[in-house]
């Protein structure tokens, strides 16, 4: 006989009593987690699943957004996308802003957290200075930089006069557009990286790096050898959402460039706002968006497997 | 879960797994089976929308809605709160006037997340690109027999304005927010030149004057700075000089830009920013630089007028340039918005006709155009006391209103083909950044124009 079995026969045979109480206990339990899930779970799924659910319902047909009717064209949006010498482009420029941003970002966060991480004078000053990016809005940062970086009477262009260099023509020529968002980009987020690595190296055991230093290992070595791989966890953390961050960047791109020019700063999710919102393709910018979503699960699912091998957990 | 480091970290996010990815797909997937239970009808790819036409609706059984939303871009400016005020004080009808955004884009994209839904107001304004779009999708009504059977004057609007609204013989807005592109020069660079105190009666004359102007400005500066390319400006402006030389973007849905003239404009566009002649900059805040000395001139909206001034004592004010065609045709453009009902009910249209009524009066029109910028949207407006001492305050808000008479109904490749806006700017950039030929990008825009007419116009007519 089975334990499934087994169980169910000790089940029947257990008094009345204590069936109706372990029934009781049951609903209880459901009762608990209806209202300590329930909310989340109901706002999850009317704000997060139900919009991604119908943005590919509407990716299959040719519809206007308002509009009451609609034709069903199964996957016609999608061909058209696939067949537009334009998806090339932008999804190479939406890679390489994602690429540039996301190791950039890792980059610089970790060189500041280490900095950060020393006894300095100010430190809890500069902490707070380096994060503040991170929580201003995106479309007011783009207005802010667009003034430093204006080639013709921007900050920036003084800066450079000094040292006798010209402005490069951030808002006219390829690659500077995307260049100048990738700064800002970073500009924004090095800051929260800094403070995630920040904590991170705060938990390192101090008695590891000792025990590495007596047996004669130099910083270099100990950086290398234990906190690094300590920090992994982290590191993947910031990695999996730097770059879903980074794949659905809209705001400093709208605020600083519309896209432009030649539609050199134009990615997947600024596709989806065009195609949407300011031609009013509903159909054709829900497939950009479901497009866009499967690229975000792939990016995810990838990291998952292959970079989640290297990841030491303690 | 708490880290070592102290930070808050779910297990699913410290550690997730990729059943943690799959469990997540699998509830949505359920979730979005039932949610696709809602949205269009399909099988039909014309017509339908929440607005349906009052053109057949005896309006003289109709008893106005008791409350109305009106959505608009001004929604916090003293003015139009006091002018919605004055008129549910008048009406007895309550307004709930909620924001459009902060441009016209997110006035569009406002007013399309919520059509169709309880949340759509009853009256919204309209860019001048944007409201034939509400027309196609089915939420906006003709107003012309809701207009008459409300006796409002329509006579009264200035011709350009109103008809900007017209499309098979139906007005499906009035005007209300308007402008129209002027030329703004620096009054000190034009003497330090020794140029006439005016503007150039044609492009090719500002051509000429050109090496003048740049012989005093610094050497980044430029004869004209031009706003940066992007939606809006660049096809607004060059519809004008298409315009100014006889060509144009389109005549209705007919594309035009294979003519010789047409094209000689393109490269007129070219040379204007390419080569050892170039007389043109890009400018990323043209107010700012033009206020600064780095230009001669630029092109601006009416609104601008006050201001640029404010910015630049030494402004001139001048008609937007000509070309070929005689200096008395038209040849400017207006923009801005109207005023568009998409009310479901009759009810509601009717309130919302009201609406319209009481914010285009000549003395509301005049004190809109005082508060805002933009200009008066009726002829009698002008003659009120409220606009003639306007005037007298700031006289160059007379220069636009005489332009009046040189402005026509925009082309519907800028104006009414989605997206035309857009694709125009994107194609004038390979002329203006890339300096090529105007004959191999007009063919792909004049291509670009027809899959947006056959994809976004043709299946909802």
């Amino acid at each position: 006989m089975s334990s499934h079995a087994l169980l169910s026969a000790a089940q029947s045979a257990a008094p009345p009593g204590r069936r109706a109480a372990r029934r009781k206990k049951l609903w209880r339990n459901i009762g608990v987690f209806a209202l300590l899930a329930g909310p989340n779970l109901a706002i999850l799924l009317i704000f997060t699943y139900r919009p991604m659910f119908l943005s590919f319902y509407y990716s299959m047909l040719n519809w206007n957004i308002g509009s009451d009717f609609a034709q069903f064209i199964g996957f016609g949006n999608y061909v058209e996308w696939f067949n537009d010498p334009e998806s090339a482009r932008i999804l190479g420029t939406t890679l390489l802003y994602t690429i540039a941003t996301v190791a950039g970002g890792m980059a610089l966060g970790l060189a500041l957290a280490l900095a950060l991480n020393r006894k300095l004078f100010g430190r809890g000053i500069v902490r707070t200075i380096t994060f503040a990016p991170y929580v201003l809005s995106g479309i007011a940062v783009g207005f802010l930089w667009m003034y430093i970086f204006n080639p013709n009477i921007g900050l920036l262009r003084t800066v450079l006069g000094w040292f006798g260099i010209s402005s490069p023509p951030w808002f006219t020529q390829e690659p500077w557009p995307l260049i100048m968002i990738i700064i800002v980009t970073l500009w924004k987020h090095v800051g929260y990286v800094a403070l995630i690595y920040l904590a991170g190296l705060q938990s390192v055991p101090q008695d590891l790096r000792d025990a590495a230093a007596l047996d004669g290992a130099g910083t270099l070595r100990v950086f290398r050898g234990i906190v690094l791989p300590l920090l992994g966890p982290i590191t993947f953390f910031l990695l999996i959402t730097l770059t879903l961050s980074a794949l659905q960047s809209f705001d400093l791109i709208r605020s600083m460039t519309n896209g432009g020019p030649l539609g050199s700063t134009k990615t997947l999710m600024y596709q989806v706002y065009v195609e949407g919102f300011q031609i009013g393709r509903g159909g054709y910018g829900s497939a950009v968006a479901t497009i866009l979503f499967v690229i975000l699960l792939a990016v995810t699912a990838i990291q998952m497997k292959f970079v989640e091998r290297r990841v030491h957990y303690q | 879960m708490r880290s070592r480091s102290g930070l808050i970290l779910p297990e699913s996010v410290r550690r997730p797994s990729r059943r943690n990815v799959l469990q997540l797909g699998g509830l949505g997937l359920g979730a979005g089976l039932l949610a696709a239970c809602s949205g269009p009808s399909v099988g039909s790819s014309d017509g339908g929308g929440n607005a349906q036409t009052a053109a057949e609706t005896d309006w003289s059984t109709i008893e106005p809605a008791e409350q109305i939303t009106f959505m608009s871009l001004q929604q916090g400016t003293e003015l139009e709160q006091a002018l919605v005020a004055e008129f549910t004080a008048e009406t007895g009808i309550e307004i709930n006037h909620i924001s459009g955004g902060g441009s016209y884009e997110e006035l569009a994209q406002n007013f399309r997340a919520s059509a169709g839904t309880s949340e759509q107001p009853d009256v919204a304004q309209g860019s001048d690109v944007f409201w034939f779009q509400y027309l196609t999708s089915g939420n906006t009504i003709a107003l012309d027999s809701l207009l008459e059977f409300l006796e409002v004057e329509v006579d009264d609007f200035q011709e350009a304005l109103y008809g900007d609204y017209l499309y098979e013989g139906q007005h499906y807005a009035v005007p209300y927010g308007r402008s129209t592109p002027m030329f703004y020069y620096n009054k000190a660079v034009w003497e330090a030149a020794g140029l006439p105190d005016r503007g150039p009666d044609t492009w090719t004359e500002f051509q000429e004057w050109s090496p003048q102007l740049q012989s005093v400005l610094p050497a980044e500066g430029a004869a004209m700075g031009w706003s940066a390319p992007g939606p809006s400006n660049t096809a607004w402006y060059g519809q004008s000089i298409l315009w100014a030389h006889d060509a144009a973007f389109s005549h209705e849905w007919e594309w035009s830009l294979d003519t010789e003239e047409a094209l000689w404009v393109g490269n007129f566009y070219r040379d204007a920013f390419n080569g050892p002649d170039a007389w043109s900059k890009v400018a990323v805040d043209p107010a700012a630089e033009f206020a600064g000395g780095l230009y001669g001139a630029i092109m601006g909206s009416t609104g601008g007028i006050v201001s640029y001034r404010e910015m630049l004592p030494t402004l001139g004010v001048a008609f937007m340039p000509g070309g070929t065609i005689p200096a008395d045709a038209p040849r400017v453009p207006t923009g801005g918005n109207g005023l568009t009902i998409s009310g479901p009910t009759p009810e509601k249209q009717l309130a919302g006709g009201m609406l319209l009524k009481h914010l285009t009066t000549p003395e509301n029109s005049a004190r809109w155009a005082v508060s805002t910028g933009y200009m008066p949207t009726r002829k009698a407006a002008i003659e009120t006391e409220t606009m003639q001492a306007a005037i007298a305050e700031v006289p160059d808000r007379q220069i636009p209103l005489d332009q009046l008479a040189i402005t026509k109904v925009q082309d519907y490749a800028r104006a009414l083909l989605p997206g035309g806006d857009l694709l125009i700017s994107e194609h004038f950039e390979r002329i203006i950044l890339n300096g090529e030929d105007a004959a191999p990008v007009f063919e792909d825009l004049t291509a670009e124009f027809q899959r947006a007419f056959e994809q976004n116009v043709e299946p909802h007519l």
